[in-house]
C-alpha cells in the first residue's frame, strides 16, 4: 500500500518539478534583443493560444487536423497492440498455446487489415482533394 | 477465433464492401451501380448468414466477443431485412454525386446493428452502437444542405456524442465493479453473491443508470428525445426511416443483452426501476405531444418516442421476469414489437418516400384525397397507420397485446400500473393515427401526384405491408421466431413447477397464496433475484 502511495506523491511532485523547468527554462534562454507580443506568444500552430474560445480559423485546418487523425489513431493503436499481443505473460504466445497456433496469423491478419483501412481513409482523404490547399 | 471469424462474416463482408463504395466513388462515375452493388451486397450477406447455424455451446466464440446464439441470429435476419428495406428506400440519391457514400454508410449502419445484436464484449458493443451513429452524421448531412437540415446534423451529433459519453462512463464502472468487459463472465460474476463486494451496491446500479441513459438516447426515450422531433424534421424522409428503425433497435438489443441478460443477476430491481420511470414518462409524453403536430415527420418522430415507451414497459418486465407459463415473456414481447415496429414505421415511411416522388409530402394535410387519388397507395398507409394504432388483424395489435401482456403477467404492481397508463395511450395514440387516415379517405386532393409502381420503393411498401399482415394473421410465425431469440436473453419458464433442463435458466419458487385465494393465486418470487445488494 505504501509503496502505491510512495508512486503517487512521486507523481505528483514529478509533474509540480516538471512544469517548473518548463516554465522558467525558456525565461532564461529566450533572446532578448526583439521583443513583440507575437514573438513570445506561445506556438500553437498559427493560433492565438489565449483569447476568446469562439474565434474564427479557417476551416482548412479542420480538414488537416482530420487527416492527422487517420496516422495518429493508426500509431495510438499499433503500440499497444504490438505489446499486448507479443507480450509473454499474455497475449498471442498464450492465446496459441490454448488454441492453436492459427491464431497467431489470425491476429497478424487482422492488425494488417486494419493498417489497410485506415489507408483506404487516407485514400478516400486524397482523393476527395483534401490536400489541395484550396 | 476462425470461427469468430466465420461467425461475422457478414458484417465483414458489409463494411468491406461499404469502404469499397467509398473508396471507389471518387474514380467511378457509374453512380446507380453503387445501388445496386449495395443491394447484392447485402443479398450475399444473408446467402452467408443463411451457411450460419446456431453454434454448439462447445464453440467459445464468445471469449473473442461474439455471441453465435439464436438471438445474434434472429436479430441478423431482422437487421438485413430492414436493411434491405432501407436501401430500397434510398433509391431516390442514385444519382446523387455522393451516392457511394450515401449507400456505403447504410451498409455500415446494417452492418452495426447486426454486431450489437451478437457482441459479448462491452468494448465490441460500444464500438458497434458507434458504427451505427457515425455514419449516421453523414447521412443526416449528405441528405438535405439547407439551414434545417445542417441544425439537425449538429443536433444529433453533439447530443450522440454526449450519450455515447454517457453510455463509455457506465460501462467504465460496470467494468470497475466486475472486473471484465466480457458479458458472460460479467454475469458469472454478478449470480455469485458471496463475490459482490461493498461497492457494487453503489457503482453497480450508478453504471446500470449511466448505460441506460445512453440506451435511452438511441431508444428517444424521455427525457433523451429531445433531438427526435427536431432532426426528424430536418432530415429527408429516408434518414427520418433509418433513424426511427436502426438507433432504436440497436438502443433495445443491447439492452436486452446487456441489462436483462449480463446484468440481471444483481442489478435486474434497479433496473426495473429506472425503467418503469423511462417507459411510463416516455409514452405519456411521445403521444400526447403527437396531438400537437402537422408536419408529418415531427409526428412520427413523437409517434416513434411513444413506442419506445411501449418497447421499454416489455424491457421493464423482462428484468422484472415472467413467470412459469407465461404466454409471452417480457423479452419475447420486446423482440415481437421490434419486428411489428420495424413494418410498421419503415412501411409508413416507404409510403411517404413513394409518395414523394410525385410531390413533397410536409404537412399532414399532404395525404388528404389520397383514397381517391391513389387508392392502393392509400390502403398500404390506412394498414400501416391501423398497424401503429395497434388494430386487431395488424402485427401492431401483436406487440401491443405481447408488451401489455408481458407487463401484467409479472404481478409487480408497478408494472400492472404501467400497462394501463399504456392501454390509455394506446387510446390516445389512436386520435393522431386516424386522423391522418381521416384526411385520405374523408378529404379532397388538391395536389395531383404520379406514382411509380416499378420502382425499388415500392417493392419496399410491398414488403413491409406483407410482413404487417402475415405478422398480423398468422402471428405465430413472428411470435414462434422471435421465442428461439429470446430464450438465451430470458428462458421461458414452462407451465407449473417443471424443471427447465437449460443450464441458463433461473432459478424460481412459486409460493401458492393460499390465505387468500381471490388476491392473485401465485406469487413468484425470484430467488436469485433477491441477491442482497441493498439492505442486508
Amino acid at each position: 500500500m505504501a509503496s502505491g502511495e510512495l508512486a503517487i506523491a512521486v507523481l505528483f511532485l514529478w509533474t509540480i518539478l516538471v512544469t517548473a523547468v518548463l516554465l522558467t527554462l525558456p525565461r532564461l534562454l529566450t533572446p532578448r534583443k526583439i521583443v513583440t507580443a507575437e514573438k513570445v506568444m506561445p506556438y500553437e500552430s498559427g493560433m492565438d493560444p489565449v483569447g476568446d474560445a469562439r474565434h474564427r480559423f479557417d476551416v482548412r485546418f479542420h480538414l488537416v487536423a482530420i487527416v492527422f487523425l487517420i496516422f495518429d489513431v493508426e500509431l495510438v493503436f499499433l503500440y499497444p497492440w504490438a505489446v499486448a499481443a507479443w507480450s509473454d505473460s499474455g497475449g498471442i504466445p498464450a492465446a496459441a498455446a490454448a488454441y492453436g497456433s492459427g491464431l497467431v496469423h489470425v491476429v497478424f491478419a487482422e492488425v494488417i487489415l486494419f493498417v489497410v483501412l485506415l489507408f483506404a481513409a487516407f485514400v478516400y482523404a486524397w482523393r476527395r482533394g483534401v490536400f489541395d490547399w484550396r | 477465433m476462425v470461427a469468430t471469424l466465420t461467425e461475422i462474416s457478414p458484417e465483414i463482408l458489409l463494411v468491406l464492401v461499404a469502404t469499397l463504395l467509398y473508396v471507389a466513388a471518387t474514380w467511378v462515375q457509374a453512380r446507380t451501380a453503387s445501388f445496386w452493388l449495395a443491394l447484392a451486397s447485402l443479398m450475399v450477406a444473408a446467402g452467408l448468414t443463411a451457411g450460419l447455424t446456431v453454434a454448439a455451446q462447445t464453440d467459445e466464440t464468445w471469449r473473442f466477443g461474439i455471441f453465435d446464439d439464436a438471438f445474434a441470429h434472429v436479430l441478423r435476419w431482422l437487421t438485413l431485412f430492414s436493411g434491405l428495406l432501407i436501401v430500397c428506400l434510398g433509391w431516390e440519391r442514385r444519382h446523387s454525386p455522393m451516392a457511394g457514400e450515401y449507400y456505403g454508410s447504410l451498409l455500415i449502419v446494417v452492418a452495426g446493428l447486426s454486431l450489437v445484436a451478437s457482441s459479448s464484449n462491452l468494448v465490441l458493443l460500444f464500438v458497434s452502437l458507434e458504427l451505427i451513429s457515425v455514419p449516421t452524421y453523414l447521412l443526416l448531412y449528405l441528405g438535405r444542405r439547407d439551414a434545417r437540415a445542417r441544425e439537425a446534423a449538429a443536433k444529433y451529433f453533439y447530443l450522440s456524442i454526449l450519450a455515447s459519453a454517457l453510455f463509455l462512463f457506465g460501462a467504465a464502472l460496470i467494468y470497475g465493479v466486475t472486473g471484465t468487459t466480457n458479458l458472460n463472465e460479467m454475469r458469472a460474476f454478478l449470480q455469485q453473491p458471496e463475490r459482490l463486494q461493498d461497492h457494487v451496491p453503489v457503482f453497480g446500479p450508478l453504471g446500470l443508470l449511466l448505460l441506460l441513459a445512453g440506451l435511452a438516447y438511441k431508444m428517444a426515450a424521455v427525457p433523451f428525445h429531445f433531438y427526435a422531433p427536431d432532426v426528424y424534421e430536418g432530415t429527408t424522409n429516408v434518414i427520418a426511416a433509418l433513424l426511427s428503425w436502426f438507433p432504436k433497435a440497436a438502443g433495445f438489443v443491447a439492452g436486452l443483452r446487456l441489462i436483462v441478460w449480463a446484468l440481471e443477476p444483481a442489478l435486474a430491481d434497479d433496473a426495473a426501476w429506472i425503467i418503469w420511470v423511462f417507459a411510463v414518462v416516455t409514452m405519456t409524453l411521445g403521444n400526447t405531444l403527437a396531438l400537437l403536430q402537422t408536419n408529418v415527420r415531427r409526428l412520427l418522430a413523437y409517434s416513434s418516442i411513444a413506442h419506445s415507451g411501449y418497447i421499454l414497459l416489455g424491457l421493464g418486465a423482462a428484468c422484472v421476469g415472467a413467470p412459469p407459463g407465461a404466454i409471452f415473456t417480457g423479452t419475447e414481447s420486446v423482440l415481437v414489437y421490434l419486428t411489428a415496429y420495424l413494418a410498421m414505421t419503415v412501411g409508413l415511411f416507404a409510403v411517404i418516400v413513394w409518395l414523394s416522388e410525385g410531390a413533397r409530402i410536409e404537412s399532414i394535410d399532404d395525404f388528404a384525397g389520397l383514397g381517391r387519388r391513389h387508392p392502393f397507395a392509400a390502403a398500404c398507409a390506412a394498414l400501416f397507420l391501423f398497424s401503429l394504432t395497434g388494430l386487431p388483424f395488424t402485427m401492431g395489435f401483436w406487440g401491443k397485446l405481447a408488451v401489455f401482456y408481458s407487463a401484467i403477467a409479472t404481478q409487480d404492481n408497478r408494472y400492472i400500473v404501467a400497462a394501463v397508463i399504456g392501454v390509455i395511450n394506446a387510446a390516445i395514440g389512436a386520435y393522431y393515427y386516424m386522423r391522418i387516415v381521416a384526411l385520405m379517405y374523408l378529404r379532397e386532393s388538391y395536389t395531383d401526384r404520379r406514382l411509380q409502381y416499378t420502382s425499388p420503393v415500392f417493392v419496399a411498401v410491398l414488403l413491409c405491408c406483407l410482413a404487417t399482415l402475415v405478422g398480423g394473421v398468422w402471428p405465430g410465425s413472428v411470435v414462434g421466431w422471435q421465442r428461439t431469440a429470446a430464450d438465451g436473453i430470458e428462458p421461458r419458464m414452462a407451465a407449473p413447477v417443471a424443471q427447465s433442463d437449460s443450464s441458463r435458466a433461473r432459478p424460481l419458487e412459486t409460493v401458492r397464496d393460499e390465505g387468500s385465494p381471490s388476491a392473485g393465486a401465485h406469487l413468484v418470487r425470484h430467488t436469485n433475484r433477491a441477491v442482497p445488494l441493498h439492505g442486508n
